[in-house]
């Protein structure tokens, strides 16, 4: 476990024995800190820092969490940048959560220049993208904001994303 | 954890994708058929053995002709995927068949409704009805053997077509608003590997109530931008099963969906799409997931790729009209789909 995570949070780990790590490790142990430390540290290659990004929230976060309780999880989110975050009001394809037109759908650009990787909330109502953002870098919303619930979070990178977190299948891993 | 998810996550932490796994193979007989069929007796022989053994029992009753006893066998499935009933190789009147093609797996299930039509098919022929061609390319139908008994014979195993069923809608909201999913399948999809790509065009011809051309981007103050259009987005298959593109997770629904575009307009909006199914397809490069609309998740071109061994073109296509200017009787949105 120390071995992997020392793989882990080393800079000059590779893309693929960062994956391995990462596929080999239990399913707890770790503080919520450590991965982010790994997304707010710019030491990192950026996809470090999306495959950071992406653990914090497989095995620190939960489908069914509130937006408010996702931004204290994130801590400030310092990896996003203004045009990070968008809201899919228009559809012809697919994501990696469910679409349904009541529900308002985030998408968290987690790498500057790197489209490919993302990080999918679908939170329960129509939700407003600058609120969102706001509540994500500070912690503060309005009362209604803050507790709109995150029903799915799924997750999209060129290699290895994880499955979709969904209120249906259970909490962290 | 729920199972879909552990699923997923261990195809996740493994690092690969496991094909469908086949469900479990139930036994099947079909008792009496031998001793002159009823309908019930001919549905199960269809099951269990395919539209030339129905078509044949068929024929031969309407020339007075018994089936003998022990004149269906055993039957198994041969390199053209012939099922073959042979008088030598008789055993008790009862037909057994090998354990993918029993009723209750993928295949057999598959197999099952394919044959069915079939049979609806030949009675309509010996009906009079007309009769349209029964397949395309690939696939052959043959006739049952006079001189060796009942032949039991289906046609060769079917490539890979795309299909698309509803999951989601269609619903609207008034003034042009719609969503509606739909989800791909392949029929005989065995464990192929490919991609599903379909080409998509929206074609809008939105008005104000004097009838001059709505400016939809502006409209929508930029969540619709028809320069987004036609483009080409992609669904991997692996192991039979689509993905949302080339991820992990599993296709749910293709969807079309858009917002209304308010009050003082009017018109339609029509989405073209034409997908199909390009087994071994390697994934041209001009194809890059940017999650963003419209295409989402999915891998997306706006460049035609101009591919070719397609196994079928499948349309997907939907029309919203509405009309909410002053006077309309109406602000509700209609949709089609096809």
């Amino acid at each position: 476990m120390d071995d992997l995570l020392a793989t882990i949070a080393d800079p000059e780990t590779e893309e693929s024995d960062l994956l391995d790590a990462i596929g080999r490790l239990g399913a707890d142990g770790e503080p919520a800190s450590f991965w982010r430390q790994i997304a707010d540290d710019g030491r990192y290659r950026d996809s470090h820092r999306a495959y950071a990004i992406f653990e914090l929230l497989r095995r620190h976060g939960a489908a069914g969490m509130t937006l408010g309780q996702l931004a204290e999880l994130l801590g400030g989110a310092s990896w996003l940048r203004d045009d990070g975050l968008d809201v899919i009001d228009v559809l012809a394809g697919e994501l990696p959560v469910t679409w349904n037109p009541g529900d308002t759908v985030f998408v968290l650009h987690v790498v500057p220049g790197s489209p490919e990787f993302a990080v999918y909330l679908r939170a329960e109502g129509k939700r407003d993208a600058a609120a969102a953002m706001h509540l994500l870098r500070t912690g503060e919303a309005d009362e209604a904001t803050g507790a709109a619930r995150v029903l799915e979070i799924g997750f999209a990178s060129p290699r290895g994303a994880p499955p979709t977190l969904r209120v249906d299948s259970g909490g962290p891993a | 954890m729920g199972s879909e998810r552990g699923r997923e996550e261990a195809e996740f932490a493994s690092g690969r994708l496991s094909p469908g796994s086949a469900l479990p193979a139930r036994a099947t007989e079909v008792e009496g058929a031998a001793r002159g069929p009823g309908p019930e007796t001919l549905l199960s022989l269809q099951r269990a053995a395919g539209n030339a053994a129905v078509a044949g029992l068929v024929e031969r009753l309407s020339r007075g002709q018994a089936p003998a006893t022990g004149e269906l066998a055993e039957a198994a499935p041969r390199e053209e995927e012939e099922l073959v009933l042979a008088g030598e190789r008789a055993s008790a009147g009862a037909v057994q068949l090998a354990p993918q093609y029993r009723p209750g797996t993928p295949v057999g299930d598959s197999l099952f409704a394919h044959e069915l039509g079939h049979a609806l098919h030949r009675a309509a022929g010996a009906l009079g009805r007309p009769v349209a061609p029964r397949h395309t390319t690939g696939e052959a139908a043959t006739v049952p053997s006079r001189t060796r008994g009942l032949a039991l014979q289906r046609c060769a195993r079917g490539t890979p077509r795309l299909r698309k069923r509803t999951v989601a809608g269609p619903t609207t909201s008034p003034c042009g608003g719609f969503s509606w999913g739909a989800q791909w399948y392949l029929d005989s999809a065995g464990s192929t590997d490919g991609f599903v790509v379909q080409h998509v065009q929206v074609a809008f011809d939105v008005k104000d109530a004097a009838n001059r051309p709505v400016d939809v981007k502006a409209k929508s103050g930029g969540l619709i931008d028809p320069a987004w259009w036609p483009l080409w987005e992609a669904w991997q298959v692996r192991g039979g099963n689509v993905y949302v593109g080339t991820s992990t997770t599993r296709h749910s629904a293709d969807t079309y969906s858009m917002p209304a575009l308010g009050s003082g307009t009017k018109g339609t909006i029509t989405i073209t799409g034409s997908a199909d199914y390009y087994p071994g397809l390697t994934l041209p490069s001009g194809f890059t997931v940017r999650n963003a609309p419209p295409a989402g998740g999915l891998p997306v071109t706006n460049t035609d790729p101009n591919l070719s061994g397609g196994t079928g073109v499948l349309a997907h296509n939907l029309t919203a009209t509405w009309d909410c200017t002053p006077g309309s009787s109406s602000t509700a949105t209609t949709v089609t789909t096809t």
